[in-house]
């Protein structure tokens, strides 16, 4: 008798949980938005969109940097379009800080703002622009620096 | 001395004879055996695992036996380590990816938590950093959006490769 080989959609949900935990937010939507209808509904929950992290964070603050900018690119383009008023804590560096910012129309959910400063010399400016003057409603704006 | 055995038999009909202490790492068995109260000299089934998923399932919890439980999950603050899979379980999981799935399947009916955490780990690295097109071919996942979707979907993603 020729057994049928399980594929990863024969997965339950439950068990796609159980991995994505495994994940980072922003490493579920880079890799699995857009591959299917049933990830689509999957990845777009709250528990994936409501807090992301765009920035590479490690133990050391000195070793923060900037994401790739392949991802950048397909989180501004792509991603971030479409999940922007489920997010409500997001957490960015001052290097994409603007162009993430921008590429949604609006944040509507949007409740805390954590800022890394990657060069507290030449990123002030970003602060006193009109870039935030749409976000005047969060509860938190956190802004750390090397 | 061996410890007792029981026998857990396999949805092909094959009969295992497993010591009890091993056979208890699964919480669904653990729960047969000691709040049903079956008979440790009755035949277990278990109709979800075949027998080569079933041995598998063995070699595994024979080898961590001895291993403390792990301790309980707290979604806030876990840290995402994918790459904490030890050198003996990179080479349980050296395996296709039927197998593992089916080991999936089996962890979670058995309730082997430490299985189960280490093979959604070894999925999660397959999926970590890959982009969509890569996680299709990498899991024969079919395309199942319009063309038009799919159009645009193309567009955007060859407007971020080619920038």
């Amino acid at each position: 008798m020729e057994c049928l080989r399980v594929e990863l959609f024969d997965l339950p949900d439950e068990i796609f949980l159980m991995i994505f935990k495994k994940l980072e937010n922003v490493e579920i939507l880079y890799s699995l938005m857009d591959v299917n209808m049933r990830f689509n509904q999957i990845v777009s929950d709250s528990i994936f969109t409501t807090q992301i992290t765009l920035m590479k964070q490690r133990s050391s603050m000195e070793l923060t940097s900037s994401l790739p900018n392949i991802v950048l690119d397909r989180f501004c383009l792509r991603i971030l379009p479409k999940i922007h008023d489920n997010i409500k804590w997001l957490k960015l560096e001052t290097l994409s800080m603007e162009r993430i910012l921008l590429a949604a129309n609006n944040y509507s959910n949007l409740c805390q703002l954590d800022i890394f400063i990657m060069n507290k010399e030449t990123d002030m400016h970003l602060f006193t622009g009109k870039l935030f003057d749409c976000y005047n409603h969060f509860n938190y704006l956190v802004v750390d620096r090397h | 001395m061996a410890g007792h055995k029981i026998k857990l038999q396999s949805n092909d009909g094959d009969i295992f004879d497993v010591e009890v202490e091993i056979a208890k790492l699964s919480i669904t068995i653990k729960t047969m055996l000691e709040d049903l109260s079956m008979n440790e000299e009755e035949i277990i089934p278990l109709p979800n695992i075949n027998s080569a998923i079933f041995k598998k399932v063995i070699q595994w919890t024979t080898h961590h036996k001895d291993d403390p439980p792990l301790p309980p999950e707290d979604d806030e603050n876990r840290e995402k380590n994918t790459n904490d899979i030890s050198s003996w379980d990179q080479e349980f999981l050296k395996v296709d990816q039927g197998t593992l799935f089916e080991l999936i399947l089996a962890a979670n009916y058995l309730d082997i938590k430490g299985l189960l955490d280490v093979t959604c780990t070894s999925v999660a690295n397959m999926i970590k950093g890959k982009t969509s097109e890569e996680i299709r071919q990498t899991f024969n996942i079919k395309n199942d959006f319009t063309p038009q979707e799919e159009e645009q979907i193309k567009k955007e993603n060859e407007w971020c490769e080619n920038k």
